[in-house]
């Protein structure tokens, strides 16, 4: 078992995020905090590792992925929570409006050689994103990317909340159905030859 | 008579005889003071005839009209109708024989009877009329005829040369091709049968009916020359609007008399548009460039009727004006007009006992001259003409119309009936019986064709009169309408009267309810002309019922959509796509959303080729955009704000820079791999869930998007909506990049928010990736809003905390105090280094504490448009779960993660330290004064501000830097009146706008709504000014004094009659209660108006008449109130009741009302902002315009189409009014 080091999250007094070393210092950027704790650099560090680069990157706005089964089963949960069958509706933070992650996908914070790859959360909504930092440039920043989620079932139609201030149309509210189009003009009548009034019948 | 005018008459009739002895002429015969007058034309119609016989001093009341020919000494005049005046055919006898010339005259009546002087006939008696012509003949004349007379040939070979026209008429499946395909079998039969003269007569009328119908050239250039008129009615219509008086007076002027010439001088005509092109090009030139709806000038002062002297003098004037310029090419035209005036006083003076009765039964035609001088000459002729098809100056009444249109039905089943006739008989076996059949079938079938023809003559003429009529007194021909319309464009509707009153009443209708009211005038004579023809091409023509709903549903949505769609319908008509069927497959859409988002895929996929590049001029475009425009079945779900997006969408993309970066986006659009992208693309395209979707699929579901506005509509809303809808109105390639982004990776990365997975959750039917949009950009706002929140949040608490003092290392003070003295010092300092690092640790542990949870139903509990900046934000601690919404839950919360942090339990010394600091007012005070010791800036973290969502989205994609300004403050207690406040929101407007240079600017009425402000709309011009009081000047000028003069400016009495019934008659016809109905019945008649009347006067008028019916029904609905009520109701809360249900009442017609008024009067109107709320059927903007009753400053809702303004009510004037910039 390696010996990671002690770091804690804090704010210094300029406000911004530092992270405090085996209590007895601060940092302000990644490459000071692995200077200061070359330790983190192993990959047993990860976690601690990307707890760090999320705070300097994003402060508390989103929360490293340490425990993907948590997650999971937190989404699910939340997900199973809220209304299959409601319309998306502003202001309402939904994670069904959104869809699903493959939580397959979402791993716990790995580092490999110079690059870390952690997932997070965001602080507001929940959804989830993949971060990975390339420690060897000491000004490389941590991309979140959005994961890709898969949509839920859609809902069945529900009647969003009518608008009491719309101004405009409002009927009709259905179209007319069919095709209607132009309709040719009847033919002109085709008569055959005739002749004299006396000319025989045929039989 | 003098003996020259004698000798003058003699030879003009000689003329006509020598004429009418080759080939049958159309005639005019009027009686006149000396005898007759007798007009006679090759090629000019009768009604023309008409007209100047009456010129010549003729007595309609007197009159024959039809064709006439001269057989030997025998003057033989087919007649129209069978009331000729039984002295006409003797007097004319005499009159000629006073004259020098002596013929025996004989009238031919359509029944087959004859009418003849009574002198001694020396002449065939039953000499069938050449209408009579239809008679059964072999489809080809004999080569050989029977007698083998020189004539009988000429005959044959005139006829055979016939036979190529005939045949091109009915490959072109002209309407008239039946009839004179019958006409020609039975000149045909006459001349085999040897019935020369008689076939002599119909080879004529045959070839002049041929000549007529295939006037290829002159038909063609007409069309053409017509065409390219209609086509600068948009122009026309800018100069109208924006242009000098002079310059749109000299256009309009010029205009007209190509109006006037187009029918009488193809080559004149010519030189005319040539001039009238290049004047409107130029002076277009001059203007500048402006965007948004239509200006709306101040409607000027309705023109007074002048009945007094110099009235024609005056005409003159308003015809001709001063010459010089433009006019002086058209020289003759004014002298023609001129003359025409002239026998029209001419007529006053000599003709008529009384002239006073005359301008009295002229009155509106007369007060129609003083605006339109020229359409109002048309409309006079127009209407005798009516009234002598409907033998003589009848009222139209309802009555008249239904028998008329009772006996067309008859007449149309009777044909069909000969027809079916005619069809059995030509069924039958041959021989001679079969021959009768069909002689007698095609005699039948003339005959009631004959009787359809006059039977639908006279119901044109009756709806013709009637519609000319009334739009002269109230409508689109009346002087005081408030859509002003250019000379020219009434003489159209005039015109159209004359040749289809069906579609120019639908045309009159859109003059009114459109935003192009002059291009529908300029266009009707070509839809008249497409119409007539059935909408034909590629030998395919439509029957009259459907060409006739097809060509009003074309002018109506040519009206909502502009020049440019008229421009294009030609080319549409001649590709003969008209006779697709549902191309876009939108038949059987269930909703609006979706049978648009048909309509756009089916036009999107075709803009783009295999290779995904715009492909806008290939034939496959322009069929797609011409069935999205054009088509039948799209007009049966007319579309018009859609279409007139995808109009301007398409320009935009053919512009080479724009096109240039659309293939940029649209080559960059991934291939969707990503589910939710995918998902977004199925729905998109109506793919099926399982069904695979590729880069093409995406790149058409950005291109169907891109061919629609933003819009919010009538239920769901956003308050994302007003920065999305700016971005795709001002940057469409801005919006079309995040489209494609949608599309193809199922991510939304705003400018200046987060990255998000895109929301997949969108109303069935609705354009998925434009509400994924709107609805992605909620939640990166909501995570950007969140991080503000939070970063505001730790700036209050890292400032309480910086107030802890001792208190952060109570504990370690105490615990060194316990320490070996020799070991303190060390201790003390070791502190002193990690008390600040424990400092930055508990910041730190507080930020990580606590989130924010946005409630959209907080305050007012609707989550409707609106309700989110009612929304709030509350503090929430994270674990465990607390929402922070009192200053104790605030306090026990940072108690608690302090003394975590600090690694203190509750009982440890030095944790009530901590505890009595978070909960004293130096911590609390710290929090609270974080930006500033004033009150109202006081931050409480356990009542947090409501949340400005629309700005918060705005920034989110506009710039993160946006601030939100007040322009006006929310209005005082209690508020001033709501003109002076609306004046007040206006100048907070205009100086808060004062130099924005973009077409969008983001405002919101705060707590209320979100929308777009329109800071250089082109009807703020005259309000704009380089100081507020310059600004505040130009309110007073253009705003305030003119509803000044509208509230006090009488409207005429019809109009008034026309409105107040309008409002008021459907009130009474639909009370159900008897004592209610007889107390509107009462108020109607007491109160219908008697003369002219102001706004005001009328909205009194409507009030009154309602007045007593609202408080009686007021009275009965508060009392069932009462009963409904469980605890006691005293007589005060009744009487509070009731009030309110009256006032309700009597406002709401009173803004019913407002909406009439406001239409009728045409006050200047200014367009603030638009508001987000539409659909591709129309979109609303915000006007500011006096209110015609009582003058005042008044926010309106302005829907385009059909541009009905609704008062938008004063909450929303009360309201602070802001901008985000």
């Amino acid at each position: 078992m390696t010996d990671i080091p002690q770091v804690d999250l804090g704010i210094n007094e300029a406000a911004r995020s530092v992270v405090i070393v085996e209590g007895a210092s601060q940092v302000s950027d990644l490459a000071e905090l692995i200077s200061a704790a070359p330790g983190l650099m192993h990959p047993e560090a990860a976690g601690t590792l990307a707890r760090a680069a999320n705070h300097f990157a994003q402060g508390t706005d989103y929360q490293v992925i340490t425990d993907p089964a948590a997650f999971e089963v937190a989404y699910r949960a939340r997900v199973e929570s809220e209304d299959p069958n409601a319309p998306w509706r502003e202001g309402v933070l939904r994670l069904r409006d959104h869809g699903m992650p493959d939580f397959n996908e979402i791993m716990a914070p790995s580092l490999s050689g110079q690059k870390l790859v952690y997932f997070a959360k965001d602080s507001y909504v929940g959804l989830p994103y993949r971060v990975s930092v390339d420690l060897s440039n000491a000004n490389a920043s941590a991309a979140y990317t959005a994961l890709a989620l898969k949509p839920l079932p859609p809902p069945r139609p529900a009647v969003p909340t009518p608008n009491p201030l719309f101004v405009g149309s409002n009927a009709p509210l259905s179209p007319v159905t069919g095709d209607e189009g132009l309709e040719l003009a009847e033919p002109p009548l085709v008569i055959d030859d005739f002749g004299a009034d006396d000319e025989p019948d045929e039989p | 008579m003098a003996k020259n005018d004698k000798d003058d008459l003699a030879a003009e009739i000689e003329a006509v005889i020598a004429t009418a002895r080759k080939r049958p002429m159309n005639f005019a015969m009027m009686k006149s003071k000396d005898g007759i007058v007798l007009k006679a034309h090759a090629s000019k119609g009768s009604e023309v005839m008409v007209r100047e016989a009456k010129q010549a001093g003729g007595l309609p009341a007197m009159s024959a009209m039809g064709s006439i020919s001269i057989s030997g000494k025998r003057m033989e005049l087919s007649v129209l109708t069978d009331d000729v005046p039984g002295n006409l055919p003797k007097l004319a006898r005499r009159y000629l024989s006073s004259i020098g010339i002596n013929f025996k005259v004989v009238f031919l009546l359509p029944g087959g009877g004859e009418l003849s002087d009574g002198e001694e006939d020396e002449v065939d008696e039953g000499v069938p009329r050449p209408e009579e012509a239809a008679r059964p003949a072999a489809a080809e004349p004999a080569e050989e005829a029977d007698d083998g007379t020189d004539l009988k040939a000429e005959l044959v070979a005139r006829l055979k040369a016939l036979s190529p026209q005939l045949k091109a008429l009915v490959a072109a499946a002209h309407p008239a091709a039946e009839k004179v395909s019958n006409a020609f079998r039975g000149t045909a039969v006459e001349i085999t049968s040897g019935s020369i003269e008689r076939a002599q007569g119909m080879v004529a009328a045959l070839e002049q009916a041929l000549a007529k119908l295939h006037q290829p050239v002159e038909e063609g250039a007409r069309r053409q020359l017509e065409s390219e008129f209609a086509n600068l009615g948009g122009g026309l219509a800018r100069l109208a609007r924006e242009a000098s008086a002079d310059a749109a007076g000299k256009a309009e002027k010029v205009a007209a008399m190509f109006a006037v010439e187009i029918e009488r001088d193809l080559k004149k005509s010519g030189q005319i548009l040539s001039m009238l092109r290049k004047f409107v090009e130029d002076e277009l030139a001059k203007l500048p460039t402006a965007r948004g709806p239509q200006p709306v000038e101040t409607a000027p002062s309705p023109p007074v009727a002048d009945e007094g002297k110099g009235l024609f003098s005056r005409i003159k004037g308003a015809i001709f004006g001063s010459k010089g310029g433009l006019e002086e090419i058209v020289e003759d035209t004014i002298e023609a007009a001129s003359d025409v005036l002239d026998k029209i006083e001419t007529a006053i003076k000599d003709g008529l006992a009384n002239a006073e009765e005359f301008l009295k039964d002229k009155a509106d035609l007369l007060k129609m001259a003083t605006a339109y001088p020229e359409a109002a000459l048309a409309a006079n002729a127009a209407i005798e003409a009516f009234d002598e098809t409907l033998g003589g100056d009848i009222t139209i009444t309802p009555e008249v119309l239904a028998k008329a249109a009772n006996d067309v039905a008859l007449a149309k089943s009777t044909v069909k009936s000969a027809r079916d006739a005619l069809a059995a008989a030509n069924a039958m076996k041959k021989g001679g019986t079969r021959n009768k059949a069909i002689k007698a079938a095609l005699s039948a079938l003339a005959e009631a064709e004959e009787a359809e023809v006059q039977a639908i003559a006279y119901e044109k003429a009756a709806k013709g009169k009637n519609l000319l009529e009334t739009e002269m007194m109230i409508g689109a021909l009346a002087p005081d309408s408030p859509n002003k319309l250019s000379r020219a464009a009434t003489l159209e509707l005039v015109k159209g009267a004359t040749r289809d009153p069906d579609l120019t009443a639908v045309a009159c209708d859109a003059t009114r309810s459109s935003q192009f009211p002059e291009d529908v005038a300029i266009n009707l004579g070509k839809m008249i002309g497409h119409k007539e023809r059935g909408f034909a091409a590629d030998g395919k023509s439509s029957n009259p019922e459907t060409s006739a709903k097809y060509a009003a549903n074309l002018i109506k949505m040519g009206g909502n959509v502009g020049p440019e769609y008229f421009a294009r319908l030609d080319a549409y008509v001649a590709s003969g796509r008209q006779f697709v069927r549902d191309p876009a497959g939108e038949a059987g859409s269930t909703s609006f959303g979706e049978l648009e988002q048909r309509r756009t895929l089916a036009m999107g996929k075709a803009l783009v080729d295999a290779e995904g590049k715009l492909a806008l001029d290939t034939k496959g475009a322009k069929d797609a955009i011409g069935d999205a425009l054009f088509n039948p079945t799209s007009l049966l779900n007319p579309r018009p704000a859609l279409t007139a997006n995808m109009l301007e969408t398409v320009n935009f993309l053919k512009d080479p820079a724009n096109g240039e970066k659309a293939n940029e986006i649209l080559g960059g659009v991934a291939d969707p791999t990503d589910p939710a992208a995918m998902d977004v693309v199925r729905r998109a395209t109506n793919k099926e869930a399982s069904d695979p979707v590729g880069k093409g699929d995406a790149q058409a579901a950005v291109m169907a998007t891109m061919l629609k506005s933003i819009d919010q509509g009538p239920v769901g809303s956003c308050f994302a909506t007003a920065p999305a809808r700016r971005m795709r109105e001002t940057d469409p390639l801005a919006a079309m990049g995040f489209y494609a982004e949608i599309a193809g990776t199922g991510k939304f990365s705003p400018p200046f928010g987060p990255q998000v997975p895109i929301i997949t959750n969108t109303q069935p039917g609705d354009d998925p990736i434009m509400r994924s949009f709107e609805y992605s950009l909620a939640t990166s706002t909501a995570q950007r809003v969140g991080s503000s929140q939070k970063d505001a949040v730790n700036n209050a608490n890292n400032q309480g905390l910086e107030t802890l003092g001792t208190a952060i290392n109570a504990k370690k003070l105490a615990d060194i105090q316990s320490l070996p003295e020799d070991q303190r010092a060390a201790a003390l300092a070791a502190e002193a280094s990690a008390a600040p690092l424990r400092l930055s640790k508990l910041k730190g542990d507080v930020a990580a504490a606590f989130t924010f949870i946005y409630d959209p139903l907080d305050v007012i509990g609707v989550g409707a448009d609106g309700s989110s900046d009612r929304g709030r934000y509350i503090l929430q601690q994270i674990s465990p779960k607390k929402d922070i919404r009192s200053k104790a839950d605030f306090i026990a919360a940072m108690t608690t993660v302090a003394l975590a942090s600090l690694g203190l339990a509750d009982g440890d010394e030095g944790a009530q330290t901590v505890k009595d600091h978070v909960a004293s007012d130096a911590f609390l005070n710290a929090v609270i004064q974080v930006y500033g010791t004033d009150p109202k800036d006081a931050y409480l973290p356990w009542s947090l501000k409501g949340g400005g969502q629309t700005g918060e989205a705005t920034k989110t994609l506009h710039g993160a830097t946006l601030t939100q300004q007040s322009m006006t403050a929310e209005a005082g207690k209690p508020p001033p009146d709501e003109g002076a406040r609306t004046k007040q929101v206006l100048q907070g407007f205009l100086d808060g706008m004062a130099g924005k240079t973009g077409e969008m600017v983001t405002i919101r009425t705060v707590g209320m709504h979100g929308f777009n402000a329109l800071p250089n709309d082109p009807s703020l011009d005259k309000l704009k000014g380089s100081t507020p009081e310059a600004r505040a000047q130009n309110i007073e000028d253009h705003l305030i004094e003119p509803g000044k003069t509208i509230k006090d400016a009488k409207l005429s009495t019809a109009r008034v009659v026309d409105m107040y019934t309008k409002l008021v008659k459907p009130i009474v016809d639909a009370e159900a209660d008897p004592t209610i109905k007889a107390l509107l019945q009462t108020g109607f008649e007491a109160q219908m108006p008697k003369g002219e009347l102001s706004p005001a006067e009328l909205d009194k008028a409507v009030r009154d008449a309602i007045g007593p019916a609202n408080a009686k029904r007021a009275e009965i609905e508060a009392a069932a109130w009462k009963a409904g009520q469980t605890g006691a109701v005293t007589d005060e809360d009744l009487n509070k009741k009731k009030e309110e249900i009256e006032k309700a009442k009597n406002d709401k017609a009173a803004s019913a009302l407002a909406t009439e008024l406001v239409e009728a009067c045409g006050p200047p109107e200014f367009v603030i902002a638009d508001s987000n709320w539409g659909s591709g059927a129309d979109h609303t903007f915000f006007v500011i315009a006096p209110d015609p009753a009582t003058g005042e400053p008044t926010l309106w809702t302005k829907t385009i189409p059909p541009g009905t303004l609704r008062k938008a009510g004063r909450d929303w004037v009360d309201h602070e009014w802001a901008m985000i910039d």
